[in-house]
């Protein structure tokens, strides 16, 4: 791939002029951090998105994908981190999707079936090619996914962030099939962002930074610390002690909480954790493992089986979300755009969606009853909110659709950190910021605690929970299998904490 | 397809949005015209039959905005439950059940001397209220039980007509006539809604209708439950996440519009047909889809869009007169008309580029 | 009180040769519909092309005096009005509800002007044949269900033929699969090189194929046309029938019969001479409809992706 350029609306540069080459047997590690323009690179070799500049070569032949169907047919598979899976349909159907059948118009399943099991097992990839999509684990679609380029006869196999959803031990598998892939001649392209993995199991390295190709070498001459000043361009200091008043009041307290997902399956058991006064605690783990059951049921979008969850001494779970929220906790989720915003609304209106019908920002009748909105103070807050947080817009009324990723997050801060919450949850609060905004959030946080606020942080990025949180509660398979304290522990532990191999026990 | 991309545009301009409404406004005379002159018409005489009735005369004038009464009360309503995302597809079951509503309760009184300005106002709340409850039901079958409201209501509907097909053959029939009608006895003058501009049927329906729309744009856009409703409309994961409950605002949404339409059902009952007739299942609650889509969604919006249709249809009955044709050109008109509005208004949102 | 009529097998018989005709243009129509959501598009506007349907075969049958060409019409016309749904839901991703209720009126309004156009210089009576009932030996002996089950006509053989037909082609065909992946998850297909609008297309344009053939039959087996109420309704119906058949062929089908047996209750009840008002008894079938989806509300799942308009992103 030489100088490859894509545009994104909005004016965002993913690819400014990338040059990218890779071996046949080799395994090509992208490495970048969240928003470098590593997906967006691949997707453009995947004919997903076109480039507005620049010329790909595939085994020597100038090509012009104008769809991944064409780029599939060159021999190019692609696993996205969002798997493209029909959950209706057996693993089978769903790797023959889109190809001729030998039988004309009929499906022939049977011959299909059996490639789909005898490719499983040479790549040790096994699979029954019966079982519909919605019955197996992460671990198990992903290989589906794998399995469906395999099949295509695909050389080149690219990889999205695929250990972000397996834990520790099954990245062991992982890395052994990904041996046998290139034991069969096939190409791979790992993209992470996980400089272990690198470390491990790749061949070359690229690192991605801004949208630019910073370097390509190979992986026997470079070593993680270099790899980490490549990808950020400066280093990243250990945990440390932060100066803050040691308080024992607790805030949250979660105790022997079970939650079941909407799948049914108990994806939080026996969970205890506590959050105190002026703290950040950081919750480590592999996504997947209930974190985002255990968040949702302390915010009140989902009802526990089993246990408590007490906020001051009060119980909230069950509760609901406006009563969770009167009681002044504050939710920044994962999903900005879904569901942290209204996107069509403007800011102004957006800064309001949890107090809309009390007062100030509505007029009241008798002190109880809302009437009309006050229109002077919904401004009023908005300016005041874009001044303070930064945000930079046309206006209090530009709709929070046309802000950047960074300018949205820090408008639901703005709305979430407005109140002087006593407890704040927090998941994922800089994915796919740049490195101002991220600086700029992550400073907001430790200001709430310093405020004396409760921070409970889920974030998948290990470094940034590690430098920011005062303590580490590891979960894993929705238990909390440890609690670290800075100076207290090894950097092994975490890992091995997170892979389920070491507890500690645990006080409530 | 055919090398077109479609990309959402960051913010829809008014004045996009305004355009392709005025664009629309204007294409649809043009069509009726064009429909006419498909089926070998004179264009002159329809011209001239089509301004005549819808402004050109007194009596023209008059049914355009008898017409635009009922479409404004029962597009104003839908306005408030689409922009919840609730799909109404009730109004003209709700209107009827509001007529119904009207029916009973005058014939309950019927032989009470009480004086207008008692009785109208019980019983066009009634018509509210009445619309209200027979939207109730398909509200609390989505909310609490997640059923598609686009079904429900639809099924409703034809509940209604049957409920009202049955009442003028039933309990509600006019039986001092000799003969057997479908109809109910006619309502005593008191229950007439006084006409506002003599020698036409123009009654303070009008005016009621109006003042709806004023008031639903103010509670859209200046009351929480307004907001409750747009906020659960365009986002409403977000919604529920900060607090909102959606079911609630959804039932809220979906009554208050069958509330608007079971009104409209009950001013068209008492300002022009007097009495409970089959024909007040006319299928304008249909049309109020249509009406409400004109109007981009927006109560202020509705009032331009549902005179105009008003116009437009009674324009289209004088051209029926005039040129001896049957009534079915209104609905070919109406049906071409949306299907081009449904895609002008496409340019609206989108940009479109070559791919 | 007077006494109930005679129940015979007879009775019965035409009964139940009465909810076959009655029901067979809804069930045709909701097949069409099954394959259409299934591929992730609602057809409001099912009763418009059943309308379109209806007046196409009509006016073939008294023209050209010939009821299976009327159909083939029907069809053909139904397709038309499914390329102009799919046109404006899914290239102009217009919103399909709307677009649906659009297709309603323009069918409503082009079959009843058309009607109008043909035929209101025909003073004399205006009708047309209807179809001879073909009955299958042996089968047809039976009691009681023989009489009516196996002397059907063609059409109403054809129905069931269909069904079986679509339940094949969803199930295991190469574009059945594509289907269902393109209503649950069209960025799956997409990647794989389907065509997700191809596919879309198709679906829309064959259900509105079959729906059209469900109107054809509306005319035949009614022997005249009627704007506005020879469908009643039922093209809506047979998209309630979808979902109250949880978007499978065989339960969609057989819904819309039992739907007709309500409808035709009070037929029946007139008939026997019982004294309930006949408008009322036409409420059952809609409240039952409602009562039945109350029941079977949990646990239905729609096709992930119905509803909502696909675009590629980039």
């Amino acid at each position: 791939m030489k100088g490859i350029v894509k545009r994104f609306p909005g004016g965002v540069i993913a690819n400014d002029k990338v040059n990218f080459d890779l071996k046949a047997g080799e395994i090509h590690g992208l490495l970048g951090e969240n928003g470098a323009g590593k997906s967006t690179l691949m997707n453009v070799l995947y004919g997903f998105y076109q480039p507005e500049d620049g010329a790909i070569e595939v085994f020597g032949r100038r090509v012009h994908f104008r769809s991944p169907a064409d780029a599939i047919k060159a021999g190019i598979g692609m696993v996205h981190q969002h798997l493209r899976l029909v959950s209706d349909m057996t693993v089978t159907e769903n790797v023959i999707l889109g190809l001729k059948s030998p039988k004309g118009f009929l499906l022939d399943l049977p011959p299909a079936e059996k490639r789909v099991r005898e490719l499983g097992e040479r790549y040790g990839l096994p699979i029954d090619p019966d079982v519909e999509i919605w019955q197996l684990s992460i671990g198990e679609k992903q290989r589906v996914e794998i399995l469906k380029s395999l099949y295509r006869e695909a050389r080149i196999l690219i990889l999205d962030e695929p250990t972000s959803v397996l834990a520790p031990n099954q990245i062991k598998g992982f890395f052994e099939a990904l041996q046998n892939l290139k034991q069969g001649g096939i190409a791979v392209v790992l993209i992470t962002h996980k400089l272990d993995e690198v470390m491990d199991i790749t061949d070359r390295v690229t690192v991605l930074r801004g949208g630019r190709n910073i370097a390509t070498q190979p992986t026997n001459t470079v070593d993680q610390k270099k790899l980490a000043q490549l990808m950020i361009g400066e280093d990243i200091p250990p945990m440390t002690e932060k100066a803050r008043t040691l308080t024992t009041e607790t805030v949250l307290q979660v105790t022997h909480l079970r939650v079941y997902d909407d799948r049914g399956l108990e994806s939080v058991k026996n969970l205890n954790l506590n959050v105190r006064k002026g703290e950040i605690l950081g919750l480590a783990g592999v996504s997947g493992n209930g974190q985002r059951e255990l968040v949702e049921t302390i915010v009140g979008l989902r009802k526990p089986a089993s246990g408590s969850v007490k906020l001051n001494g009060i119980e909230i779970s069950g509760k609901s979300p406006r009563e969770i929220i009167d009681l002044a906790v504050a939710y920044v989720p994962e999903n900005r755009v879904e569901d942290g915003c209204v996107p069509d609304f403007g800011i102004d209106e957006n800064l309001i969606l949890k107090d809309f019908d009390e007062s100030p920002v509505c007029n009241m009748v008798a002190g109880h009853i809302p009437t009309l909105l006050n229109e002077g103070e919904i401004q009023a807050r908005a300016r005041t909110a874009i001044a303070d947080f930064g945000i930079k817009t046309t206006g209090p009324t530009a709709k929070a659709r046309s802000l950047s990723g960074g300018n949205l997050q820090r408008l639901v801060l703005a709305r979430e950190l407005g109140g002087e919450p006593r407890l704040i949850v927090i998941s994922q609060p800089t994915r796919g910021l740049d490195v101002l905004a991220t600086e700029y959030v992550r400073s907001l946080i430790v200001q709430q605690r310093n405020r004396g606020a409760a921070v409970l942080l889920v974030d998948e990025d290990l470094a940034e929970t590690v430098a920011i949180s005062d303590r580490l509660a590891v979960i894993y398979k929705g238990e909390i299998v440890g609690i670290l304290e800075p100076n207290r522990y090894s950097p092994e532990d975490i890992g091995l904490m997170m892979t389920g191999v070491k507890r500690m026990t645990q006080e409530a | 397809m055919l090398g077109i991309k479609f990309t959402r545009k960051l913010e829809v301009s008014r004045r996009a949005n305004l355009t392709v409404t005025l664009i629309s406004y204007v294409a649809s005379p043009l069509v009726v015209l064009a429909v006419l002159a498909a089926a070998g018409k004179s264009p002159a005489i329809a011209l001239d039959a089509l301004y005549r009735g819808s402004i050109g005369t007194l009596s023209g004038f008059g049914e355009s905005i008898v017409q635009a009464t009922s479409l404004m009360l029962l597009a104003v309503g839908l306005v408030i439950a689409f922009r919840a995302r609730v799909w109404n597809i009730g109004a003209e079951g709700q209107q009827v059940f509001g007529a119904i509503s009207v029916t009973w309760f005058t014939l309950l009184v019927l032989k009470e001397p009480w004086p207008g300005y008692v009785v109208i106002p019980i019983a066009l709340l009634l018509s509210f209220i009445g619309g209200g409850i027979f939207a109730a039901v398909p509200a609390l079958m989505r909310s609490r039980l997640g059923i598609n409201e686009v079904i429900t209501t639809i099924m409703m509907n034809y509940l209604a007509i049957d409920a009202l097909n049955w009442l003028v053959r039933g309990p509600f029939q006019d039986r001092s006539i000799p003969g057997s009608y479908p109809e109910s006895p006619v309502f005593p003058n008191q229950f007439s809604l006084p006409i506002i501009l003599r020698y036409t049927d123009v009654t303070i329906g009008i005016v009621i209708a109006v003042v709806s729309c004023v008031l639903v744009y103010y509670l859209l856009f200046r009351t929480p439950l307004g907001y409750s409703i747009r906020a659960v409309g365009l986002n409403p994961s977000a919604a529920r996440t900060s607090g909102i409950s959606v079911n609630h605002v959804v039932d809220s949404a979906m009554i208050l519009s069958g509330a608007l339409a079971g009104l409209g059902g009950g001013v068209y009952i008492l300002g022009i047909a007097h009495a409970l007739l089959p024909e007040q299942a006319s299928g304008i609650g249909y049309t109020a889809v249509v009406v409400s889509l004109l109007g981009n969604v927006h109560p202020l919006g509705v009032i331009f869009a549902s005179i105009f249709f008003g116009a437009l249809i009674s324009g289209m009955s004088s051209v029926e007169r005039a040129l001896q044709i049957p009534e079915t050109l209104s609905l070919l008109s109406q049906g071409v008309i949306i299907v081009i509005i449904l895609i002008i208004q496409v340019f609206a949102r989108y940009e479109i580029r070559r791919a | 009180m007077r006494t109930l009529a005679v129940i015979d097998a007879a009775s019965i018989s035409s009964l139940i040769a009465a909810i076959i005709e009655l029901s067979v243009p809804m069930a045709f129509a909701a097949l069409g519909e099954v394959i259409s959501e299934r591929g992730g598009v609602i057809n409001l506007g099912t009763e418009g092309v059943m309308l379109v349907g209806a007046i196409s075969a009509f006016s073939v049958g008294f023209f050209l005096h010939s009821d299976l060409l009327g159909v083939l019409l029907g069809a053909f016309a139904g397709a038309l009005m499914g390329l102009l749904l799919a046109f404006v839901s899914v290239s102009l991703r217009q919103d399909q509800i709307l677009s649906g209720l659009g297709i309603y009126f323009l069918g409503l309004g082009l079959s009843g002007f058309l009607y109008d156009q043909l035929f209101s210089n025909i003073g004399s009576t205006i009708r047309i044949e209807g179809l001879p009932k073909l009955s299958i030996p042996i089968l047809s002996q039976i009691p009681i269900l023989g009489g009516s089950l196996f002397s059907l006509d063609v059409i109403e053989y054809s129905a069931f033929a269909a069904l079986v037909l679509v339940i094949l082609v969803i199930g295991r065909t190469t574009f059945g699969l594509d289907l269902r992946a393109v209503g649950e998850n069209p960025a799956a297909a997409d990647t794989l090189g389907v065509s997700v609008t191809n596919i879309k297309y198709i679906a829309v344009i064959v259900g509105g194929a079959l729906a059209g053939i469900g109107g054809a039959y509306l005319a035949i087996s009614a022997h005249a046309f009627q704007a506005e109420n020879i469908t009643a309704g039922r093209g809506f119906i047979a998209v309630a029938m979808v979902y109250f058949g949880k978007w499978k062929p065989a339960r969609a089908f057989f819904g819309t019969f039992l739907f007709g047996a309500a409808y035709l209750l009070g037929s029946f009840f007139q008939v026997v001479g019982a004294m309930i008002p006949y408008y009322f008894l036409l409420m059952v079938p809609y409240i039952m409809t409602l009562l039945i989806l109350v029941v079977i509300a949990r646990g239905a799942r729609q096709p992930a992706a119905l509803g909502v308009p696909y675009t590629r992103e980039g």
